[in-house]
């Protein structure tokens, strides 16, 4: 576990935590999230990559100010103890329904295509179990991991050759025939593949290169809106409207399109290899959380078992009996209103820093002109 | 909390950092005290002679001074004793012995060299006769190549040591020897390369090295072992050789090369677990060649840990992955089979584990027959009593074949154990299953460290460089710079045209 604040991770563990934090299970559904604006969803891919690079900025530049603490100790020191606790707690919170939204989306795909009969409490403990071995590691562990990971998986993209194969490349012509609410309806449904890049906020003091911090991150979002656009353009020649609408997994049916003369139902594979890539996101998050504990219950001081504590928390919200309607308003919902508002913080917490500076600055001269 | 408990008593039980060795008291050297020491041991010798009119007491080990060498060194020299030539004068290869250290005179004379003790006044001489039977310089058996060098390190230290010597013919070339084991007194030689080695990986294994304490080693892999960054890994940290090329090779790449004496392994810091599956033969073929045989160790590991456990998988879980001729192929072969596939396979793969112990304890031409009978015999008894489906069989022949591809036996080892986690993720839980005990298993390697240095190397790089002698074995020109793995002082090694 990540003792003490010294700078370990390079540019390659920024680049892959940054693409990792971005994806993850969200992208099986991405087509059929984006489908308000049909054919058009490659161009809100591509706005999320904008938007995630003009909010970087204000992440990165807060980062600079106070280049060795993590969000939670920035909130505590520009908003004083007890707003920046709450605030710690908010995000805290966010951090572990993250977690078990991340989770419990892809444990509960995997039991619905490739183990049927089985019920999900077996595939939750061992998903869990991984993810704790690989956070004890720390947060380079993590981004190792998240490389290693991405290499692992990468590959399945050949098999949207065959989607491709079998397209119609004319309905990737621009079309402006939605409404802007569709638009808005399209972003706010699909921003849950985007909102990930905040995380940089907490791993951001132990980036050894600081100064090039935004340039490295913005590679990693870029690389993952092309992965992520990749699916989105294969989905767009392949699948009729209908289906776009209608197809929950829309990656699902890319991978039934693959015909091998030695294997069939291919998304099996894809979805258990898929494990390592959400993993990565769902580490990232955990870890997150777990620092969120250390700030509000041990003054911001490591405690390995903080990191089971909120594990935990997390799989009781995976497996635990919360009504249908209420994971519902919270994974679909709520969830991505805070991730808003946490891409939002770091502008409102750098005008209070202006502000006390000025103040600061101010006393200062009062003090020397008295 | 119980397995941070267990993992502190590891770490201090295997490197007992900062432990100060006890510090024994000198005793003086008298004949009682000798008698007091030496007793019981059948093969210590102690003739009484006369020196030129002077009683001494001639003491040695039988076992370890062979009688000729005790002629030739000390009883024809004594002859020459005269009133101008004392004992000192005519001993060569002798030295006077400290009469205040009678624990150091009884380990010289337990390591073989033999003792005057002069009766009548206070002088006892050490002459080095240690001369015991030594292995001759053979091929490698355990790493043959078809081309490069043959000759391979033997269980004397010294001989191991001139091997290396003889190839690198520089004063940059530094051995430090360390005495280890409370009651074997074992050499232990470290070689580095002072001019390459990276000067805090050495300070970081002279400190492993001074600190083992143990009551004796047989082996280098058993000292290699107390040496390892996490003990409790299935996998080797280091790399371990018998040829001396090999550690040349490491030597000049700024690695750092242990040697035990009367053992004829190299162990070799640090390692990668790419490592474990180059041989020193990918350097004397082509890159291409090379590259190819790398790649299909590499495959075959991957190929190895997973076959079986898929063929669990798939029947268990997934039977729609398999297109309808390949179901029906496997369906029929399985159709006396009473067991579920996760047992067909265990029991198959125990027969293999216990045929190979046994071939491999057994002598060579038992050991033969065995794999015979095993193989053929039992695999075809157990098909046709309908114990085992044929494709079984062939799946885990081929299993077992590819589990010996790596060139480093310790690794072979490694695989067949991982190769069980699967089999029982997969009975567990199918593909996903497989997929997160590899998750698992890609976590642990990625935080397993040789000496300091990432074991993943290179898919940690520590230089881009290092990919080009990874799994791609590049041209041998391209080949300029050292591994990052070793953290070498002098990173080119050699000079580029336009220098």
């Amino acid at each position: 576990m990540d003792k003490g604040n010294f700078k370990k991770l390079n540019k390659y563990h920024v680049i892959f935590l940054l693409h990792c934090s971005l994806g993850g299970i969200a992208l099986f559904t991405i087509p059929h999230n984006l489908s308000h604006v049909g054919y058009n969803m490659w161009m809100v891919v591509i706005l999320f990559g904008i938007v995630a690079m003009i909010f970087l900025k204000p992440m990165t530049s807060l980062g600079s100010k106070f280049p060795d603490d993590t969000l939670y100790v920035i909130n505590e020191k520009l908003t004083g103890k007890a707003v920046g606790k709450l605030l710690n707690l908010l995000i805290l919170i966010y951090s572990t329904i993250q977690v078990a939204n991340t989770s419990k989306l892809y444990i509960r795909l995997v039991q619905s295509v490739t183990m049927p009969d089985y019920t999900i409490t077996m595939i939750a403990i061992t998903f869990f179990i991984v993810m704790i071995a690989i956070i004890n590691g720390g947060i380079k562990s993590i981004a190792r991991f998240s490389i290693l990971s991405f290499f692992l998986t990468v590959w399945m993209g050949y098999y949207s050759n065959w989607a491709f194969a079998d397209s119609n490349f004319h309905h990737l012509y621009p079309r402006f025939e939605h409404s802007l609410k569709d638009w808005g309806h399209a972003f706010f449904e699909g921003s849950q593949i985007m909102l990930g890049f905040a995380l940089i906020m907490f791993f951001y003091p132990y980036i050894i290169n600081q100064k090039k911090a935004y340039k490295h991150a913005a590679i990693g979002i870029w690389l993952a809106i092309i992965f992520i656009g990749l699916i989105c353009v294969a989905s767009i020649v392949y699948f009729s409207r209908w289906q776009l609408e209608n197809l929950l997994y829309p990656l699902l049916n890319l991978y039934q399109a693959v015909v091998l003369s030695n294997v069939e139902r291919i998304e099996t594979l894809g979805i258990s290899l898929y494990v390592l890539l959400v993993l990565s996101k769902a580490s990232i998050y955990l870890w997150t959380a777990k620092k969120g504990v250390d700030a509000l219950f041990s003054k911001h001081k490591n405690k390995t078992w903080h990191l089971y504590f909120i594990a935990s928390v997390a799989l009781f919200i995976v497996l635990g009996p919360i009504p249908i309607y209420v994971q519902a308003l919270i994974y679909d919902k709520w969830i991505i209103i805070a991730g808003y508002v946490l891409i939002l913080l770091p502008i409102f917490l750098l005008m209070l820093y202006k502000v006390k500076n000025r103040e600061k600055r101010n006393k200062g001269k009062e003090a020397s002109a008295s | 909390m119980f397995w941070n408990w267990f993992k502190k008593q590891i770490e201090t039980t295997t490197e007992s950092k900062h432990s100060t060795k006890p510090k024994t008291s000198k005793h003086r050297v008298t004949l009682t005290n000798l008698n007091e020491q030496l007793v019981n041991i059948d093969d210590l010798k102690k003739n009484e002679i006369d020196i030129n009119g002077e009683k001494a007491l001639l003491i040695y080990i039988d076992t370890l001074v062979q009688g000729s060498v005790l002629q030739d060194l000390v009883l024809t020299p004594l002859n020459q004793v005269s009133e101008n030539y004392g004992p000192e004068e005519v001993l060569k290869n002798s030295s006077k012995a400290d009469l205040e250290d009678l624990e150091t005179l009884i380990h010289d004379i337990m390591s073989g060299q033999t003792i005057l003790f002069f009766l009548q006044r206070e002088l006892v001489i050490k002459i080095d006769t240690y001369s015991v039977p030594e292995r001759s310089i053979t091929s490698a058996e355990n790493e043959t190549t078809v081309m490069g060098p043959q000759d391979s390190l033997t269980e004397t230290l010294n001989s191991s040591l001139s091997l290396i010597k003889r190839r690198i013919i520089s004063p940059n070339l530094k051995t430090k020897f360390f005495t280890l084991g409370t009651e074997t007194q074992n050499t232990v030689a470290v070689l580095y390369m002072e001019n390459i080695a990276n000067k805090e990986n050495v300070k970081r294994v002279m400190d492993r090295v001074r600190n083992v304490e143990y009551q004796g080693f047989v082996g280098l892999p058993i000292f290699k072992q107390m040496l390892e960054d996490k003990p409790l890994s299935p996998f080797p940290q280091h790399g371990i050789t018998v040829r001396s090329d090999n550690a040349t090779e490491a030597l000049l790449d700024g690695r750092i090369i242990i040697m035990l004496n009367g053992s004829p392994e190299a162990a070799i810091l640090p390692a990668s677990f790419f490592e474990m599956f180059t041989s020193p033969e990918d350097f004397y073929n082509r890159w291409t060649t090379a590259t190819m045989l790398r790649t299909i160790r590499l495959f075959g590991f991957i190929i190895s840990i997973l076959l079986t456990s898929t063929y669990v998988s798939v029947l268990t879980f997934h039977p729609e992955m398999l297109p309808p001729h390949l179901l029906i192929m496997l369906s029929e072969s399985r159709t006396q089979v009473p067991f579920p596939p996760v047992l067909e396979v265990l029991i198959i793969e125990l027969v293999i584990e216990v045929l190979r112990e046994a071939g491999a304890r057994m002598p060579t031409k038992i050991g033969q027959t065995i794999g015979i009978v095993g193989g053929i015999v039992i695999g075809t008894a157990a098909v046709e009593a309908g114990l085992a489906s044929n494709v079984l069989i062939v799946l885990v022949a081929v299993s077992a074949l590819l589990s010996f591809l790596p060139p480093n036996f310790l690794m072979s080892n490694a695989i067949r154990l991982v190769r069980y986690g699967f089999i029982f993720a997969a009975g567990l839980l199918g593909m996903y299953g497989q997929m997160i005990f590899l998750a698992w298993l890609l976590n642990h390697l990625l935080n397993l460290t040789s000496l300091g240095s990432p074991y993943m190397t290179p898919v940690i790089p520590r230089h881009w460089t290092d990919t080009l002698n990874s799994i791609l074995r590049a041209p041998i020109q391209f080949l300029v710079t050292r591994s990052g793995l070793s953290r070498s002082k002098k990173q080119l090694s050699r000079p580029l045209d336009e220098e």
